[in-house]
């Protein structure tokens, strides 16, 4: 074999780390650190602020009701893992329950998000870090614990549109035909409906709800992801590895799977990093009108709300909500860019 | 290699050892305002282990041909019509009709009886997956075999591919590797799942000349060793004529020359096939501008009347300049009118006649009828 001298180029290009200092690197890096920030406030959030200690000996044993907390946000664990008796009854008040002198160790800010005080619309204090609302209810709280909801709203929501968007657009772009012009009609249908409008009439008739503000927000926003699968298909359709593949004997589905969709994840990616912050939006949107997540639950749009509607009274409000939300869509857009930037080949080779 | 595979029997009876057989087919691209006939009446076989060269100009059907013959063409794109094309399994005598065959059908013939090379390496191979897997994920859609196992196959059929260091190319990307190895890990790919017929269409055309000789190499030795049947599609006639057992000389959707490879490059009959001759360059030879042919293929949706080479066709021009047999123009030259008009038994322009054994040429003029 003559070629046996031809050489395999050390393989640095594509395993590069994608947060390596290249194109969009600091804008990249700056989005990660800040989503990174926003998701482990969201997830550690009873470990930051709640009306139930992290470790805490009563009764002769020892409690762990705020890491119990934290863990039950893990998907499958929330449903194996149970709080100890008797921290997981709904009216046990661990800080009158507990004994003055036991053993217990707080999160930073030692209040719930549901939990009322007396102090109403108080301003930021020592205890109090970001104020109460008129419920005498702790915004920091209520913050971080928003977070939460806002994190899992605009993931879940965009992985589900995402899934939507990309078998629908797949469907469309790799068949042709009929299946194509109808499918291209469905997507430019609910195009057509304004979305946020679209979600509230719908929101009317559902009893508030997470699931419900996700599946929602995921049935109007698979659109744009759809129509970049669509043609990100139909232009690979014509390449040649696809007739390759075709030749070797792959059946349509393998082709699309296995072939095809590995080489449109990335840019499709790309634009699901903006669906996240538009479902953060439209989250706190509809929370702000009171058709989003339940009252019970604490969210940045109804902190928004109380903040609005105490405008004059208790302008400390109004800033909390506002500023998580500008930083969560900043992330999600710095994410977005710098990524684009990394994979776009015709742009500027300048970092940030 | 037997004397049979390299002297086969002529055309119209198929080898007896043949693998491929292909009768009158015609492909006839469908357009809203005019149907074109990219092929037209095109019969050969090809035999275990032999090589048959397909040479033409871009335009002349070769690509179609292989198209069809893997059921790559849409339905609603073109009307695949022909008197026999099937392919027959390896060692056995069973055929399978390639002739409006299913999906299904077609899907178990395309990789598992028929692989298919292409011109561009760097296209033909997926961008975002490794070598190896794209060779896997072929072999497990013919075969029931696991991953590891596939990956081992995959990793056999590059070191078959004289790839060096199987292994490692196997885990690299396309980009990774030189135009020859990806032509090498293209042709480890087509022949995967050991089809009994390898179609190669242009292989070498994007690769650099030294290169070339190597691929080809490949070709010839897995023809030998596998006993695959070959068909090398090229525009290079001295190239094919060097390489193949029989070539086919194609123009214009139809086959002009066809026999042994070294008998047509040697005494070629046909003018096209003595174009396509002079216009390649040859070692050795005193220092002389290339010729090329004037015109070019004409379009397929209205070929020329009568004998579709006139146009552009050196004998008939000299025939009709030095002697008094009645001219006419075509194009600004002129050419013997007997050639610009259908004849009764041959509406289609001449059929192919055996001149020698085995070699037969489609010229009015060449053989008289």
């Amino acid at each position: 074999m003559s070629i046996a001298s031809a050489h395999v180029v050390e393989a640095t290009l594509p395993r590069a780390s994608v947060f390596a200092r290249r194109r969009g690197g600091r804008r990249l890096w700056t989005g990660v650190v800040l989503a990174g920030v926003i998701v482990a406030v969201g997830f550690f959030s009873p470990l930051l602020a709640s009306d139930q200690p992290i470790v805490c000996r009563h009764d002769g044993r020892v409690h762990f009701p705020a890491v119990v907390d934290t863990l039950q946000k893990v998907p499958l664990l929330g449903r194996v893992l149970r709080k100890s008796e008797p921290f997981r009854f709904p009216g046990f008040d661990a800080k009158h329950a507990l004994a003055p002198d036991a053993f217990a160790i707080w999160p930073v800010v030692a209040f719930g998000p549901g939990e009322m005080t007396d102090d109403l619309s108080a301003a930021p204090s020592r205890e109090h870090w970001l104020g109460t609302d008129e419920q005498g209810r702790d915004v920091f709280a209520r913050l971080v614990h928003g977070a939460a909801v806002s994190v899992r709203v605009g993931l879940l929501a965009t992985l589900l549109a995402g899934a939507i968007g990309i078998t629908v657009g797949a469907a469309a772009g790799y068949t042709g035909g009929w299946t194509d012009r109808v499918l291209s009609r469905v997507i430019e249908v609910v195009i057509c409906f304004p979305a946020f409008f679209l979600i509230l009439a719908v929101m009317m008739w559902l009893e508030p709800s997470v699931a419900g503000v996700i599946v929602v927000i995921a049935l109007t926003r698979w659109t744009g992801v759809a129509r970049f699968a669509r043609a990100e298909f139909l232009r690979l359709k014509s390449a040649d590895f696809v007739l390759a593949a075709r030749c070797a004997g792959n059946s349509p589905l393998r082709i699309a799977v296995r072939h095809m969709l590995p080489c449109t994840l990335a840019p499709v990616l790309v634009t699901l990093t903006f669906g996240v912050a538009d479902a953060v939006m439209i989250e706190a949107g509809l929370s702000w009108l009171g058709f989003g997540v339940p009252p019970t639950q604490p969210s940045w749009g109804h902190l928004l709300r109380s903040g609005y509607d105490q405008l004059l009274s208790a302008p400390h409000l109004i800033y909390p909500p506002c500023i998580a939300i500008f930083a969560t869509v900043l992330a999600c857009h710095l994410i977005g860019e710098g990524w684009r930037r990394r994979l776009d080949p015709k742009a500027e080779m300048v970092s940030g | 290699m037997t004397q049979a595979a390299m002297h086969p029997t002529a055309e119209n009876r198929p080898t007896t050892d043949a693998v491929l057989d292909v009768r009158g087919l015609r492909v006839v691209y469908r357009s809203s305002d005019r149907d074109a006939v990219a092929v037209d009446d095109v019969s050969f076989s090809v035999g275990q282990g032999e090589m048959l060269g397909i040479v033409g100009e871009s335009g002349c059907g070769k690509s179609t041909i292989a198209l069809s013959l893997l059921g790559l063409i849409p339905r609603s794109a073109a009307a695949i019509t022909a008197r026999r094309m099937a392919i027959r399994e390896r060692d056995s005598d069973r055929w399978t009709n390639l002739l409006g065959a299913g999906d299904r059908v077609m899907r178990s013939v395309r990789g598992a009886q028929i692989g298919l090379v292409m011109q561009e390496p760097a296209g033909a191979l997926n961008p975002v997956l490794p070598v190896g897997r794209q060779i896997a994920e072929a072999i497990r859609a013919h075969r029931m075999v696991g991953r590891a196992e596939a990956r081992a196959l995959a990793v056999r059929s590059l070191e078959d591919a004289g790839l060096p260091d199987a292994r490692r190319c196997g885990e690299a990307y396309a980009h990774e590797l030189s135009g020859g190895m990806r032509q090498r890990a293209c042709i480890a790919m087509a022949l995967a799942v050991e089809p009994v017929l390898l179609i190669a269409d242009e292989p070498t055309s994007a690769l650099d000349v030294t290169v070339q000789a190597q691929v080809l190499d490949l070709l010839e030795r897995l023809r030998d060793e596998k006993r695959i049947g070959v068909v090398l599609i090229s525009h290079n006639l001295p190239m094919v004529a060097e390489r193949a057992d029989r070539v086919c000389v194609m123009y214009a959707g139809r086959i002009v020359e066809s026999g042994p490879a070294q008998r047509v490059f040697e005494r070629p009959s046909h003018p096209y096939t003595e174009a396509l001759i002079r216009c390649a360059p040859r070692l050795g030879e005193q220092r002389r501008r290339l010729e090329a042919i004037p015109g070019a293929v004409a379009p397929a949706t209205d070929w020329p009347v009568g004998c579709r080479f006139h146009p552009r066709c050196e004998l008939s021009a000299q025939i009709a300049a030095s002697t008094d047999r009645e001219g006419t123009i075509v194009a600004g030259r002129r050419v013997l009118r007997s050639c610009t008009q259908p004849r009764a038994h041959e509406p289609a322009g001449p059929v192919l006649v055996e001149i020698e054994e085995g070699h037969r040429v489609a010229c009015w003029e060449r053989v008289p009828r």
